[in-house]
């Protein structure tokens, strides 16, 4: 599996560089920095399936002795060090950036924290989780094409179920003086990473099965 | 005798199109030309082979050992050359060689450096740059810098110039002189059998009509040429693929003592048949 990152790590290194260089002119706005440095993970994410299916190298690399369950698997791997690969290179600019960079927005240093972290990890397992199994199902550009309806249909749902529970708690005002904040947020960003670890387990189970079913 | 590949009663349906009971073997040492009209199923029986697709039925061996179910270790031993080779185009021949290298136990840096060059492939040159040629001598130095055991090509010298053709011909007349190194290659250019195949595995509408060593086949097939008169309901039972013209007929046959027996001195021509007579009559 490693062999199969390392693959992936030389095929598309240039995007790591694009973080930093991205990094600066976002760096003016919090929450941009933010959206550039999810955007340009989902770059890396999706660049390795994105060369492949531009050259059509499924057959070829298909043919290399490789498991497809190991394929896949390396191809989750690679997603997740990829995440965290751009992880750290955004959390380092936007840290560097909020001391030395006077343009930068004041704000900055309040998502160079673990929350920022367990933010940015959770949104882009969530779009791993999520496109990868539509890769293997589909290949690229089908699977995105799904891949897209799905993140409608799930903000969709999202959305219903949040105005369901507002509409059922509206007037129920919680009574938060007897929490423990702190101790609730770390529950919470527990409970976040499970359901998101879940999620991409599940996810991964899923794309060796279908990668399993395809043909080339 | 040693076998590297072994089909037996292999079958996959597809909607369109059904390959059955595929059975034949390859000799360890020895090349094997596949040949078959287009869309006979040559592809997907290479791609069987490389279990790049499902098999519905039967079985298929590589070194003693399932191509299904000893996947790696199979494919560890195998060098794939396909019609257009598919690369990472934007990468270098020299770092395509050092992505591939890594999944290959046996991979020999020296053996690819030594082909490149006898190949005179351009090392710094990035993939998509190389000419159709090019890619496919890459996609073969590739394939034997691991000291694959079993070369499978896929339609190698479609669409290549006869001096790249006879070249690539060489090349894997080269391989097999190790004995252990075996050839399977697909074709729809019977030239290239008459060049290099020991044995000659004929495909058609997804079924082997035949497979056996090619000096077997040029003995056991011949052509008859006769004029129209001579076509008797008779005749026509010994012949395969008659052909009927304004001047007589053309046909195979795979029975010639029987043939010269009815003929007996009547005016026909008997002659040995070319892979290409035998394509184009049992078409």
């Amino acid at each position: 599996m490693l062999k199969l990152l390392v693959r992936d790590f030389r095929v598309v290194r240039w995007d790591l560089w694009l973080h930093a260089v991205m990094a600066i002119p976002a760096s003016r706005h919090a929450q941009a920095l933010f959206v550039v440095g999810v955007a340009l993970a989902i770059v890396l994410v999706v660049a390795v399936p994105g060369l492949e299916w531009m050259f059509d190298t499924d057959r070829f690399v298909c043919s290399l002795p490789v498991s497809r369950a190991t394929l896949v698997l390396g191809r989750y791997l690679s997603a997740f060090v990829a995440v965290a690969l751009s992880l750290a290179v955004w959390m380092g600019s936007a840290a560097l950036l909020s001391r030395r960079f006077a343009g930068a927005d004041p704000n900055l240093s309040q998502w160079v924290s673990l929350d920022g972290a367990v933010a940015y990890c959770v949104i882009l397992t969530l779009v791993v989780a999520l496109f990868l199994p539509c890769y293997f199902r589909y290949g690229l550009g089908k699977g995105a094409a799904v891949f897209a309806v799905g993140v409608m249909a799930l903000g969709g749902v999202l959305a219903g179920l949040r105005w369901i529970v507002r509409a059922a708690l509206g007037n129920v005002a919680p009574d938060l003086t007897a929490v423990d904040l702190d101790a609730a947020r770390t529950l919470a960003r527990f409970i976040w990473i499970a359901i998101v670890a879940a999620i991409a387990t599940g996810s991964a189970a899923l794309s060796v099965r279908f990668h399993r079913r395809r043909e080339f | 005798m040693d076998t590297t590949l072994e089909l037996k009663g292999v079958s996959k349906r597809y909607e369109d199109f059904s390959l059955s009971d595929v059975s034949f073997s390859l000799p360890r040492g020895y090349i094997m030309g596949l040949i078959g009209p287009n869309g006979a199923g040559k592809t997907t029986l290479v791609k069987l082979i490389l279990n790049l697709v499902r098999r519905d039925g039967g079985e298929i061996l590589a070194f003693g050992k399932d191509v299904r179910d000893d996947e790696i270790a199979v494919r560890s031993r195998i060098g794939f050359v396909h019609e257009a080779p598919t690369f990472y185009d934007h990468l270098s021949v020299e770092r395509l060689a050092s992505v591939v290298a890594p999944f290959y136990a046996s991979w020999d840096a020296a053996l690819f450096h030594r082909l490149a060059r006898q190949f005179e492939l351009p090392l710094k040159k990035v993939a998509w740059r190389l000419s159709r040629g090019t890619r496919t001598k890459l996609a073969l130095a590739l394939a034997l810098a691991h000291r694959a055991e079993l070369l499978v090509l896929d339609e190698p010298t479609s669409g290549l110039d006869p001096v790249f053709r006879r070249e690539l011909l060489d090349h894997l007349l080269a391989c097999i002189e190790d004995g252990r190194t075996s050839v399977l290659f697909s074709t729809h250019i019977t030239s290239d059998l008459d060049r290099v195949a020991d044995y000659v595995t004929f495909i058609q509408k997804g079924r082997i009509l035949f497979s056996s060593p090619k000096d077997t086949l040029q003995e056991r097939w011949a052509v008859v040429k006769g004029g129209p008169e001579l076509l008797t309901d008779e005749l026509r039972r010994l012949l395969r693929g008659v052909e009927v013209g304004e001047f007589g007929f053309t046909a195979l046959t795979d029975d010639v003592d029987a043939v010269r027996r009815r003929l007996g001195r009547l005016p026909v021509v008997i002659e040995q048949a070319s892979f290409e007579d035998v394509m184009v009559h049992l078409r």
